[in-house]
């Protein structure tokens, strides 16, 4: 991306299973915590790693849906996503 | 055991995929290069892929979710090699980070579903939890999976034993007994001995001499041809005299034997068999004696079997002899020996091979031992060799106990050991009828 050393200050990555059904929950999830709590200042790619399972294999990414937060700490974290305050707790926020 | 599998269906050209929870790639090829497989070949040719998957633990879990990344890297990559065969090793390892039974089962459901639907052959392996609670672990995975196959590894009297049995095979008329398999340097090898049916025996074939003519005469004219036979006897009545007698008459007629020794290293059977008279460095030298020697302790009942098979093929004897069958016991426990015994019988009969073992007997069983009483059914010939303690010297007494198809002696016969081998004297020094 185009921006300035540390903008977006929250990268993450979600990899889902198709319109799996916890997938698609986390996705929701995921994308709700971002417009409420980060607003622009995030970066959020989902990778669907049926379409691209060398992502998903170059990491070792076997359960799905799991959201790897990249910055500003690393951080695995796997399900629907249900529990917004353990989000921020990774995210560093609360 | 999966390895094997996958490495002969990627010889033959189809790709295939291994996903291992516990090893490294390089970790795998190293353990395929110890039992002969060379993986890296076919790797090269895009007939192997070996990945492992490595589970983070660490990871935090917040709400539902599933294997169904597993499956679309299995997918892709399959996809990618046109790999119809996949190997799943170590799956429980994965399932850990599932917290109750039922998703765990879940899991496995998914997994059967998913593959069933892609049409893969898949080899899944998983750990099994000690008895009494031996099945997988996942009862759903005894009946959602095809063909279930326990492994087990045993100590018995401080010998290890591996035993493989088939749990179920849908579709297929398989052996539920257990069978032993051992893994060496040509990969794994099943034995088992349950399969084998008696009809398939051809009957003993034609006289041949036992090298002692005394002997020849009691059995009504001398062992049959590829029989099992079983000598028994006290400690230093002669017994390997017997048995050199008919490995140097057989030699003579330019016929093969295999000399198994327990006990003895070669050179002091030879040495040893000189006194007699008999004279077994002739025949070693031009190679129609071969000696196996092996040390009781040293290997498992298996190993034996398959070292003593694999010199048997190679070499190809008329004429195998076994010195001796008691030691067999030092390899395990007597189930162990009786399992080593029928097999190499029933291989031998099968090749028509003369089977000639050597029995020590026990003071309180002087006809036969447990490995002789154990074997008996299934031997053609029984011969008892006793000290008689006439009151002022020790006389040697020989008896054929049996010997299917022949009209043999059924008196106790005096023999003696000369410097000319086993000799009989004339009839009248026998003590009549039994």
């Amino acid at each position: 991306m185009d921006t300035p050393a540390g903008f977006p200050e929250y990268r993450m990555r979600l990899f889902v299973a198709g319109k799996e059904r916890n997938s698609v929950i986390a996705r929701n999830n995921i994308t709700n915590i971002c417009r409420t709590h980060l607003q622009d200042n995030h970066a959020l790619e989902i990778i669907d790693v049926f379409e691209n399972h060398a992502a998903a294999m170059a990491e070792n990414i076997l359960l799905a849906p799991t959201l790897v937060i990249d910055t500003p700490f690393r951080e695995t974290i796997v399900g629907t996503l249900e529990n917004e305050r353990l989000i921020l707790t990774a995210l560093g926020i609360r | 055991m999966g390895l094997q599998f996958l490495y002969h269906a990627a010889v033959e050209g189809k790709a295939v995929l291994f996903v291992s929870f516990e090893e490294s790639a390089a970790a795998v090829r190293q353990n395929a290069r110890t039992v002969g497989m060379d993986i890296t070949a076919l790797e090269q040719t895009g007939h192997f892929f070996a990945w492992q998957a490595e589970v983070d633990h660490t990871l935090v879990k917040n709400g539902e979710f599933s294997i169904d990344a597993l499956l679309a890297i299995i997918q892709g990559k399959a996809r990618q090699l046109d790999a119809q065969i996949i190997m799943i090793d170590a799956m429980d390892v994965l399932l850990r980070v599932f917290n109750d039974k039922e998703q765990k089962e879940d899991q496995l459901y998914r997994l059967n579903t998913w593959l069933k639907a892609q049409q893969y052959t898949c080899i899944l392996t998983t750990k099994v939890f000690p008895p009494p609670k031996q099945n997988l672990g996942f009862d759903i995975a005894d009946y959602i999976s095809d063909c279930v196959i326990l492994l087990d590894l045993r100590i018995q009297l401080q010998v290890a034993t591996r035993r493989i049995r088939v749990i179920k095979y849908r579709g297929s008329g398989f052996i539920p007994n257990e069978h032993p398999y051992l893994i060496n340097s040509q990969g794994i090898s099943v034995l088992p001995v349950t399969s084998i049916e008696l009809t398939a025996y051809p009957p003993p074939g034609a006289f041949i001499s036992t090298g002692i003519a005394g002997l020849d005469k009691a059995l009504g004219g001398g062992y049959r041809r590829g029989a099992a036979i079983v000598i028994s006897g006290d400690s230093g009545i002669g017994k390997t005299t017997f048995a050199a007698s008919f490995a140097a008459t057989c030699c003579d007629a330019g016929q093969k034997v295999l000399f198994t020794s327990f006990e003895e290293a070669s050179p002091a059977i030879i040495d040893s068999m000189k006194s007699p008279g008999i004279d077994l460095q002739a025949a070693a030298e031009t190679d129609k004696l071969q000696f196996h020697i092996a040390l009781p302790e040293a290997l498992g009942p298996e190993e034996h079997l398959f070292g003593l098979l694999q010199k048997i093929a190679r070499f190809k004897p008329d004429h195998l002899v076994v010195d001796s069958i008691s030691a067999f016991r030092r390899m395990g426990s007597e189930t162990a020996a009786f399992d080593f015994l029928v097999r190499l019988i029933y291989t031998c009969k099968l090749q028509k091979i003369t089977c000639l073992m050597i029995d020590q007997t026990l003071p309180e069983s002087p006809f036969a031992t447990t490995a002789t009483a154990a074997i008996s059914s299934i031997c053609d010939t029984l011969i008892a060799l006793t000290f008689i303690d006439t009151g002022d010297h020790i006389d040697r007494e020989m008896t054929v106990i049996k010997s299917r198809g022949t009209h043999h002696s059924r008196r106790h016969e005096h023999f003696h050991i000369s410097d000319n081998g086993v000799l009989f004297p004339s009839k009248t020094t026998a003590k009549g009828d039994r």
